[in-house]
């Protein structure tokens, strides 16, 4: 009977599961079902005292209608009735009894299996409130958790960007402290040069000086020369005068001589000795004068080499003065083209630094960007772990649902409640998952930054110097930069394309190129670059940018191209 | 209306060959000996005129004056009247003979018009369309009995051919004419290079995006590949024994020379430089070879054995030598000097070691020896665009060939034909 109690319980809960209608009310009404054949058991008992009074009645009946025989027989059917009567009175009392006991057994089976499903649907129930709070608390935490998380994120987040900011403004500083040391060395050239003019100036003026005396010797020794000419010229003059004078006085004394002659003989004779005798000493004199003259004339030869000779040394002078002066000259212009050279090699360094400088805003604002996109990755996480904490919650839901099948009372309502939670999250992951898809793509956009067209990467060829395959001082920094981008992108290839210009013949520039793109092939595997990125190739003088003969067209050819977009 | 256009094909196909290179003559040999060829009896038939072939190929040498027959006609030594050719040293006659299987028959001889004897005569037979060979044959003869020298005039020369991307490999007679395109890509190609036997040609392109090497027959246009090693592959060079050939790759990191069989097989790495070594050429025995180098600092030529390891620097004035070739006999090479800027073609002499300039030009690249060794055929420039030059080994005699259209660049000299 038990055992039929309760699988008749157990069917109407399975009947109350599929219902909407709480089973509490069932079981009562079943206990009232149940109560019902036990007060038709008790209700049958009055039957048994009727017929106990009615056969009462009987044996009053009878008693009235036979006072003496009949009272005999009477007695004994009296005796006989009552007998019966009491046989069916206990009879019916024992059932009565009997049933009474089996009811109040069953009924108090139903009420002790009652409690008994009260107290498993309770149990039940306690589990999933236990449960759903378990649930509650480890969503808590979780979300206590993510909060926690977010938080040191954003603590991140704000260190990396106050770093950026210290660097930027380190940066900013060295490339302060850098213009201001070439604003002062510029300034150091500048009086440097400007020293350097004055003392050259100095110079020119001392070697003007020095050729203006040269020249004013030689003119001197010019006017000496021209004074001894002149002494040479009057003192020939003189000897010719003289000569002619004696050549007069000789003709006079032999005209002398004639008249003496004529006049008397001896006297003649003495007058013609005489006369002789003067001309031959006019003949000494003008010979002796003529030696004169002849000496003279050596010595002014004399004096005029000497005195050429010193035109010539002052000549070599005034020419040496001018060489020195040359020279100085040269000097001075060379110095010149020096600093020139200096200040333009101080204008380089000038750019160089503002390059670098450039080069540092650039490696700022790339940091800028890299802490951006790490921001958008640690919420793309944040987004994440909310989304794999409404899945814990889902899943927490759906074993509440799972447990809920067992128990008795609060099952339904606690699955409602689980499935409406469900859908919630669901929808909320959903959410979540496209955000973190959109900020995803965002980052890969940004991260592509072989397009940014302000970036090194947008630099894809390298220029050479005549005949040279070393890459540059200046392109190294671009190098590097591709290399970087190629390890970490190591799913990207590129193709080194190496030219040359036209001078030397095609076999030689073809050899050229080769070197070019290996050098920069040898750059970017030390920058982490794996061998099967690269291909390294070459053009020689066979596909130039220009095909003008000049250096304009040839500085364009000398060159590595990097080509990311070959087949 | 299809008659009209036959008629048009028989019309262009009777105009005479026209040259893809057109030739002008600058300078005169030392000394030129005077020579009058007389036009053939019954050559006016033909469509192409023997002696006119023969008059412009000696002329070509620079080493004849041609002297006008005018009005005289012999054809048989028999019909010379000597006393008519004074001033001339040897007359040419002949006669043309066109058999009934359209072959043509050309006799002809050579004449001493100042001993009055014959020198030579000879007889020849061919089909009507090897007029042109005749007349080169005919000139041969002349040359080699005139100068003791062999000519040239059989001889065929390959270059290429630019016009925009478009690029071919063309194989020529030495005039110019009968040209004929062997390879046309939209890709550079460099470096042809003849096989001895003149059967092949080695030659360079681009169109595998990077320097390949290929050898080409020219008989059945096959062609295959000699060496893709990564990198460049480039500067093929035959040996004169025709077995191997040597080539610059860049796989072991440098440009350096390497010797490998026409097959492909058997690679041996010739030079350890690590600087660039390319451009090699080998002498006329096989045991040496001349190349371009920048280990030195700057572009020479130098010259090793073919087995040996130690090379000696052969030229030292000028900024850079390039383009090394070796002379016929093997007494001197060609090469092209580059001073203040300016490229030209320059001669040296293995025992003198005295450099001689045989041109002034300023562009002037790619030398390479006629197979007599007279002659120089080099690659320049005029009117901005490329053509192709033949200097005389003294460099007196100066030719200019150029094309219709396009730039004619990296020109190479073919062997004798063995006949």
């Amino acid at each position: 009977m038990k055992n039929l109690v309760i699988g008749v319980l157990l069917a109407s809960l399975l009947v109350a599961c599929a219902s909407d209608e709480p089973p509490v009310g069932d079981l009562k009404k079943r206990g009232r079902a149940a109560n019902a054949p036990l007060s038709a058991a008790v209700d049958s008992a009055p039957g048994a005292s009727v017929a106990v009074d009615a056969l009462n009645d009987q044996n009053n009946a009878s008693q009235h209608s036979n006072p003496a025989s009949i009272s005999n027989e009477v007695a004994d059917q009296e005796a006989e009735a009552k007998v019966v009567a009491e046989e069916a009175a206990a009879k019916a009392v024992a059932e009565e009894a009997a049933a009474k006991a089996v009811a109040e057994e069953a009924a108090a089976k139903v009420v002790a299996e009652e409690a008994a499903a009260k107290a498993v649907a309770e149990e039940a129930a306690a589990k999933v409130v236990a449960e759903e709070a378990a649930a509650k608390a480890v969503a808590e935490e979780a979300a206590a958790k993510v909060v926690a998380e977010e938080a040191a994120a954003k603590l991140a987040a704000e260190e990396a960007a106050a770093k950026l900011a210290a660097e930027e403004a380190a940066a900013k500083l060295a490339a302060e402290e850098a213009a201001a040391k070439l604003a002062a060395e510029e300034a150091a050239a500048k009086l440097a040069a400007e020293e350097a003019a004055l003392a050259e100036a100095r110079a020119a003026e001392v070697q003007n000086a020095s050729l203006e005396a040269a020249k004013a010797a030689a003119a001197k020794a010019a006017a000496e020369e021209a004074a001894l000419a002149e002494a040479r010229a009057a003192e020939v003059q003189n000897a010719a005068l003289e000569a002619a004078k004696a050549a007069a006085a000789k003709a006079a004394a032999e005209e002398a001589a004639l008249l003496a002659a004529a006049h008397a003989a001896e006297v003649q004779n003495a007058a013609l000795e005489a006369a002789k005798a003067a001309a031959a000493q006019s003949a000494a004199d003008a010979a002796a004068a003529r030696e004169a003259a002849n000496a003279a004339a050596e010595r002014d030869a004399a004096n005029v080499a000497k005195v050429t000779l010193e035109l010539e040394a002052a000549k070599a002078a005034a020419a040496q003065a001018a060489a020195d002066a040359a020279a100085a000259r040269e000097a001075a212009s060379a110095a010149a083209a020096r600093e020139a050279a200096n200040a333009a090699k101080v204008a380089a360094e000038l750019e160089a630094v503002k390059a670098s400088a450039a080069q540092a805003a650039a490696d700022a604002s790339a940091a800028r960007e890299a802490a951006s996109a790490a921001a958008a990755r640690e919420t793309a996480n944040t987004a994440k772990v909310a989304a794999e904490l409404e899945a814990a919650k889902a899943a927490a839901a759906q074993a509440a649902k799972a447990s809920a099948a067992q128990a008795a009372v609060d099952m339904a309502a606690a699955r409602e409640a689980a499935n409406a939670a469900a859908a919630q999250n669901a929808a909320k992951a959903n959410a979540a998952r496209d955000a973190a898809k959109a900020a995803a793509a965002r980052e890969a956009v940004a991260e592509d930054s072989l397009n940014i067209p302000s970036s090194l990467l947008a630099k894809r060829s390298i220029f050479y110097p005549n005949d040279i395959d070393a890459i540059p001082e200046q392109d190294k920094r671009t190098v590097q930069a591709h290399a970087r981008y190629l390890a970490e992108h190591q799913n990207r290839s590129v193709r080194l394309e190496g030219h040359a210009d036209e001078r030397g013949s095609s076999e030689y520039n073809l050899a050229l190129g080769q070197r070019r793109a290996d050098g920069v092939k040898k750059m970017l595997l030390v920058g982490g670059v794996k061998e099967g990125q690269i291909e390294s190739t070459s053009y020689g003088e066979e596909k130039p940018m220009s095909t003008a003969h000049n250096e304009a067209a040839w500085s364009q050819n000398r060159r590595t191209d990097l080509n990311y977009n070959a087949k | 209306m299809l008659r009209h256009w036959i008629l048009l094909v028989l019309l262009c196909a009777a105009l005479p060959a026209r040259a893809a290179l057109t030739i002008d003559i600058v300078g005169a040999g030392e000394r030129q000996i005077p020579v009058a060829i007389v036009p053939f009896a019954n050559e006016d038939k033909l469509a192409q005129s023997i002696t006119e072939v023969v008059s412009l190929d000696l002329k070509r040498s620079g080493l004849f004056r041609l002297v006008n027959p005018t009005s005289k006609t012999p054809h048989e030594p028999s019909e010379v009247v000597y006393a008519d050719w004074r001033g001339v040293e040897a007359l040419a006659i002949g006669s043309v003979e066109t058999q009934q299987d359209g072959r043509v028959t050309v006799k002809f001889r050579l004449l001493d018009a100042v001993k009055q004897t014959e020198l030579f005569g000879q007889a020849v037979t061919a089909k009507g369309d090897q007029m042109r060979a005749i007349g080169h044959r005919i000139a041969d003869m002349i040359y080699e009995k005139l100068t003791g020298n062999p000519g040239v005039f059989s001889t065929r020369i390959a270059y290429v051919n630019r016009q925009g991307k478009n690029n071919r490999l063309v194989v020529a007679d030495s005039d110019g004419y009968n040209d004929r395109s062997v390879l046309s890509i939209n890709e550079p190609i460099m470096s042809p290079a003849w096989s001895p036997d003149g059967s092949q040609l080695a030659y360079v392109t681009l169109e595998q995006g990077h320097a390949v090497v290929y050898l080409q027959s020219l008989v059945t246009n096959q062609r295959t590949v000699l060496s893709n090693a990564r990198g460049s592959n480039s500067a093929p060079v035959w040996a004169p024994d025709g077995k191997h050939l040597a080539v610059v790759l860049t796989r072991d990191g440098s440009p350096q020379i390497y010797l490998v069989r026409p097959d492909g097989t058997d690679l041996r790495r010739l030079t350890f430089s690590g600087a660039i070594d390319t451009e090699p050429s080998f002498s006329p025995d096989g045991h040496y070879l001349l190349f371009t180098s920048d280990r030195g600092g700057s572009a020479q030529i130098y010259r090793m054995p073919v087995e040996g390891k130690t090379a000696e620097r052969l030229t030292f004035e000028g900024g850079n030598n390039f383009s090394p070739r070796y002379s016929p006999d093997g007494k001197s090479f060609v090469f092209a000097h580059q001073a203040s800027g300016r490229f030209n073609i320059a001669v040296q002499d293995f025992q003198t070691r005295q450099m001689q300039l045989l041109t002034e030009g300023g562009w002037e690249k790619r030398p390479s020896f006629s197979p007599n060794g007279k002659l120089i055929l080099f690659a320049t420039e005029a009117q901005g665009r490329g053509i192709l030059a033949i200097v005389s080994s003294d460099g007196r005699v100066k030719q200019k060939l150029s094309s219709q259209a396009g730039d004619v660049r990296e020109p190479t000299w073919g062997p004798f034909l063995k006949q």
